[in-house]
């Protein structure tokens, strides 16, 4: 059985190559599907997407929803706070998960594993409950309604994944590295920045990648925490199109499209830096 | 040397982004205080309105109705915080909880204001009607929302079910629309299409709220029952309450409605109307408003009424209410006295097909050119005592969804229709007899 | 073959070990900095825990509060345990209790299954690379779309006229649709699928990340021993994600348990409240029928309940691993 899988590895390039590429693919067929769809649903009048048997033709297709949604003072407001929202909240979460992951890993801490296994308990509680304590929590503070408001919560959630993530790779970088920097006349500090960050691109980039989603995607705190388009992100713009009965289908659609293309963009500009920060990994 | 450039450019971006968000923040204060002074020198108060219909109303028709009420009471300012229907539910509760005084006024559903009361965050309008009577005279006899005798809230409009159709279908088809439950029966085989894979119409039970009032009730109401007895105690599983489900499961099991029922919501029953996957719907008078909004071009009439053993119809309301805490109830009952008075009834009437809960819409029906209002005061008068208004409950959701849990199982032919009316009974039962 | 999978990378790191290793080689330095190294520690965790102090810290125990208090007309009153034993005898609660396990693990399965595969496959190397970069970017995708426009989205599929049943009745010639959102058991595989599709890419990039970090020589010196791709896969390439692993399936667990919109979106916790999950449950009693004394309770047991299951969790994954670091 064994013998069978080594096969293909042992045979040519050629159908390695063609079996890693068509299931690929294959999956990323089955996988965009509904991808296809919501781009479709985006570009063509609401009953045309709604109609059975399913409509395709490319002909009838439409640029008006996004281009409204673009010229649209209102969500370019939105799109502005979501973009500051989540950029500060990935700093936060970067810089004190680094920190703390870097602690918590390299150290013999009293104390470390109840603080670690409390900064899970934070994650354990389900938002809905957190909702009514943040509620006044923000009003007691003066953060009710603003865009710092969010941020803070938001890293509030994130930071503890982020920690955990950063710590398994921290854990699996070896220490002989730095011990030798701080030989050499480095300070730890110097020797997290110098040795460790740098090996742990993949992990930060990674982590990274998900914190700014988890902002950006953020909803149940943005509706509870704020009132007004000043501090409100785009979650709040794409529900405003979910009414008690009709769901702006075209709106809906078009803003999820326009709003993940910045998203692509940005994963695909760092998955160049995963490749290096893999290569730098091992020419150290 | 790269490693280092990297890590700087990693931190350049993180310490930018930091100082964008100061910066932007800045402003914003400043703006406050700003607003503030003005505030001072001219005395006028701001009351928070929280609601969810701007969209629904109109972005348009809804900033028109603020702008004419400030004109006319220079003094208070409206701001309007518009949240998704969806999300309600929780952002009052939270205000409540919370102990905020940041709304003056909000709009409700009848099902969410025992826990408002609760949270003792919903004021007793009961003095504040007594003590304006002429204000009181304007409403109609249902418009109060009364919990345990008490007026935690105003219906801001009122919607009674009823068969509606798309008018341009059942001219194709040569049908006509159909004027008792029997005749209801027929349309739908009539609509019944395997080849083309289409249905009369969809049955949506996701939402208990929504199952319990276009389908039990209406069909409760019209075999002569009701859901609480004079004194609230439970009545609906009575034996018109055993008809009125055995009624809705003998139609689930003739293939007639859109597979699927369990899982769909509303807002898909409307998109199968709109696009033309099915013909026929039973909701309120303002679905042919919502329509419109997938289709522009579709024709929507409602049947006329129905009568089976009484002429009653299923009704229920969606209205407002004051924060007990808040420091300017005073200029929020103002704000009551606009968005209640005749001249708003009846436009709102008449542009969104809300049938406003005051005596002035009621009445402006009688002669309405409206294929859906028109029929609305034969709803309301053909039976007034069958009539089934949906009140507010103590515990409401837990008992919608014992409830629901009865009319699903029923359908899906687990239980018989007496046995789960029993044991939602006994649900409702406990928690009413805990509220009193 | 054993020893040689097991990677010295992923040797235990912690604080304790460190001292070992170095004291031969730099006594010295390492006598001056002994007193230093705890105060080092809080220095770097320092900011982050205090962070959590003001931020986190209040709502948990405002949770643990209200969930000792009942409030009536506005005001609070004390009442004990009373919504700890009400809980006990709420079959709802052991039935969401119930959901919530099943839409936990098959999620998590099937998250990491799933990411694990596809990021094999993108770790390999292919003919062309940006091929390659252009395929990471395309399966990342249903990860950045909000879950409200998934869900969403995965209605237009799954209605009785969507795609999937235009597929099942209209080309197949069933004769009658598939009530995807509409059957008990369905229903719930129907939730679990879509909230695979939306998660899955996170812990495909993360197992991507930790697949690029293992060193090359690993596999050429497993390679030059005659190990097959299986062997390769059981001996080289899980030993040294095991850390990432173990940290992402509790994320995994811990995040799936309290997901609460997808459900909200798709299904309400039905057909016959076999999708109610107990986070759903709590945002049903809590903030729907303004419970929130009820509702705190709800959580702080499946808090409770979660801190007791990860640790066991982690108890047995690191035993015998040499993964005991993740372990608290």
């Amino acid at each position: 059985m064994k013998r069978a899988s080594d096969f293909r590895f042992r045979h040519g390039y050629l159908i390695h190559q063609i079996f890693i590429v068509s299931l690929t693919s294959l999956s990323a067929i089955v996988i965009l599907t509904p991808v296809v769809w919501m781009i479709n649903a985006a570009m063509r009048p609401i009953k045309e997407v709604l109609t059975y048997p399913p409509r395709l033709d490319p002909s009838q297709l439409t640029f008006e929803y996004m281009a409204s949604l673009i010229e649209n003072d209102l969500y370019r407001g939105y799109f502005v706070n979501s973009s500051i929202i989540s950029l500060s909240t990935l700093a936060i979460v970067i810089v004190l998960g680094l920190l703390a992951a870097y602690g918590f890993s390299r150290f013999k801490m009293g104390g470390g594993r109840i603080m670690l296994l409390g900064i899970m308990a934070l994650l354990m509680l389900p938002t809905v409950t957190l909702i009514v304590p943040y509620f006044r929590l923000a009003h007691l503070v003066g953060l009710y309604d603003t865009r710092l408001g969010l941020i803070v919560v938001n890293s509030a959630f994130i930071l503890p994944i982020c920690i955990w993530l950063l710590k398994g790779y921290m854990d699996a970088i070896p220490v002989d590295l730095e011990e030798a920097a701080m030989i050499d006349g480095c300070t730890r500090l110097q020797a997290l920045q110098r040795i460790v960050v740098p090996l742990a691109v993949p992990g930060i980039v990674g982590t990274g990648t998900f914190a700014f989603i988890f902002a950006w995607n953020e909803f149940l705190l943005a509706v509870t925490l704020t009132d007004t388009p000043d501090a409100q992100p785009l979650t709040i713009g794409l529900a405003a199109f979910f009414g008690q009965f009709v769901r702006d289908w075209n709106s809906i659609m078009a803003l999820s499209t326009i709003t993940s293309i910045p998203l692509m963009i940005i994963f695909v500009l760092f998955q160049r830096w995963v490749v290096q920060g893999m290569t730098s990994g091992a020419v150290k | 040397m790269q490693k280092l450039t990297r890590f700087s450019v990693l931190a350049a971006m993180i310490v930018l982004a930091v100082l964008l968000s100061a910066c932007v923040a800045q402003p914003e204060s400043a703006a406050g205080t700003a607003s503030e002074a003005d505030a001072m020198e001219e005395e006028v108060v701001e009351i928070t309105w929280l609601q969810w219909w701007v969209n629904e109303w109109g972005p348009d028709n809804h900033a028109q109705l603020i702008a004419d009420f400030e004109a006319q009471n220079p003094n208070i300012k409206v701001t309007v915080v518009d949240v998704p229907w969806p999300e309600m539910a929780g952002k009052l509760q939270a205000a409540a909880a919370g102990g905020s005084e940041s709304y003056d006024l909000f709009g409700t559903e009848s099902t969410w204001i025992a826990g408002l009361t609760k949270q003792g965050f919903i004021e007793d309008l009961g003095p504040w009607l007594e003590n304006d009577p002429e204000f009181a005279a304007k409403l109609t006899p249902t418009t109060p929302m009364n919990l345990l005798g008490e007026t935690r809230g105003l219906c801001l409009y009122l919607i009674p079910y009823q068969f509606a159709y798309n008018v341009d279908i059942f001219e194709e088809k040569g049908l006509e629309p159909p004027t008792n439950w029997d005749e209801f029966v027929a349309v739908l085989e009539a609509l019944r299409d395997e080849e083309s894979n289409s249905y009369g119409m969809s049955m949506p039970l996701q939402d208990g709220g929504f199952l319990l009032l276009r389908y039990f009730n209406f069909r409760l109401a019209q075999e002569g029952g009701q859901m609480l007895d004079a004194d609230g105690n439970v009545a609906f599983n009575s034996a018109e309450g055993v008809a009125a489900m055995q009624w809705w499961k003998d139609l689930y099991d003739k293939d007639l409605v859109v597979p699927g029922s369990f899982g769909e919501d509303q807002a898909l029953m409307l998109e199968f109307v709109a696009s033309g996957q099915t013909a026929a719907i039973i909701d309120g008078p303002f679905i042919w408003t919502k329509a419109k909004q997938i289709d522009p071009e579709i024709r929507m009439a409602y049947a006329p009424a129905w009568t089976h053993n009484t002429g009653g119809y299923s009704w229920a309301c969606s209205g407002m209410g004051i924060a007990a805490n808040s420091p300017h109830k005073e200029e929020a009952w103002e704000f009551f006295k606009y968005i209640y008075s005749d001249a708003v009834s009846l436009k709102m009437t008449q542009t969104v097909s809300l049938l406003w809960a005051t005596n002035a819409a009621v009445d402006s029906l009688a002669d309405s050119e409206d294929p859906m209002l028109r029929h609305v005061p034969a709803f309301a008068n053909q039976d007034p005592e069958s009539n089934i208004l949906f009140a507010p409950l103590p515990e409401a959701s837990k008992l919608i969804d014992a409830f629901q849990q009865a009319f699903q199982q029923v359908l899906a032919g687990e239980k018989d229709a007496q046995t789960a009316l029993d044991e939602a009974a006994a649900v409702w039962q406990a928690e009413l007899d805990a509220a009193k | 073959m054993r020893e040689k999978g097991t990677p010295p990378a992923a040797s235990s790191a912690t604080g304790e070990e460190v001292t070992a290793g170095k004291g031969i080689e730099s006594g010295s330095v390492r006598a001056r900095r002994v007193p230093w190294r705890m105060m080092n520690g809080y220095f770097f965790v320092g900011p982050a825990i205090l962070f959590f102090l003001f931020v986190s810290v209040f709502p948990l125990l405002r949770t643990l509060q209200m969930s000792l208090v009942d409030v009536e007309a506005g005001v609070p009153k004390f009442v004990g345990i009373r919504h700890y034993t009400d809980l006990v005898q709420d079959p709802w609660f052991w039935n969401s209790l119930r959901n919530v396990l099943v839409f936990t693990i098959s999620s998590v399965i099937l998250h990491i299954s799933i990411g694990m595969g596809l990021a094999l496959l993108l770790n390999e190397e292919w003919f062309n690379t940006t091929l390659r970069n252009f395929m990471r970017g395309l399966l990342i995708l249903p990860w950045v779309f909000s879950t409200a426009s998934s869900g969403l989205m995965w209605t237009l599929l799954y209605h009785p006229f969507g795609l999937l049943n235009y597929m099942w009745v209209g080309l197949l010639n069933q004769e009658a649709p598939i009530e995807f959102l509409a059957k008990p058991g369905l229903a719930m595989a129907s939730v679990v699928a879509v909230n695979t599709w939306k998660s899955y890419p996170f812990y495909m990039i993360i197992i991507l990340g930790g697949l690029q970090a293992i060193p090359a020589e690993i596999y050429e010196a497993a390679k030059v021993d005659g190990a097959n791709a299986w062997k390769r896969f059981w001996h080289v390439t899980l030993p040294q994600l095991r850390p990432i692993l173990i940290a992402i399936s509790t994320i995994d667990i811990i995040t799936t348990v309290g997901h609460v919109d997808l459900i909200r979106m798709l299904t309400r916790g039905g057909p016959l409240r076999s999708t109610e999950t107990v986070a759903y449950y709590i945002y049903k009693t809590a903030l729907l029928d303004g419970n929130l004394g009820y509702g705190a309770a709800v959580s702080t047991l499946m808090l409770i309940m979660l801190a007791i299951l990860i640790i066991i969790y982690l108890r047995v994954l690191s035993q015998g691993g040499d993964a005991g670091e993740t372990s608290f």
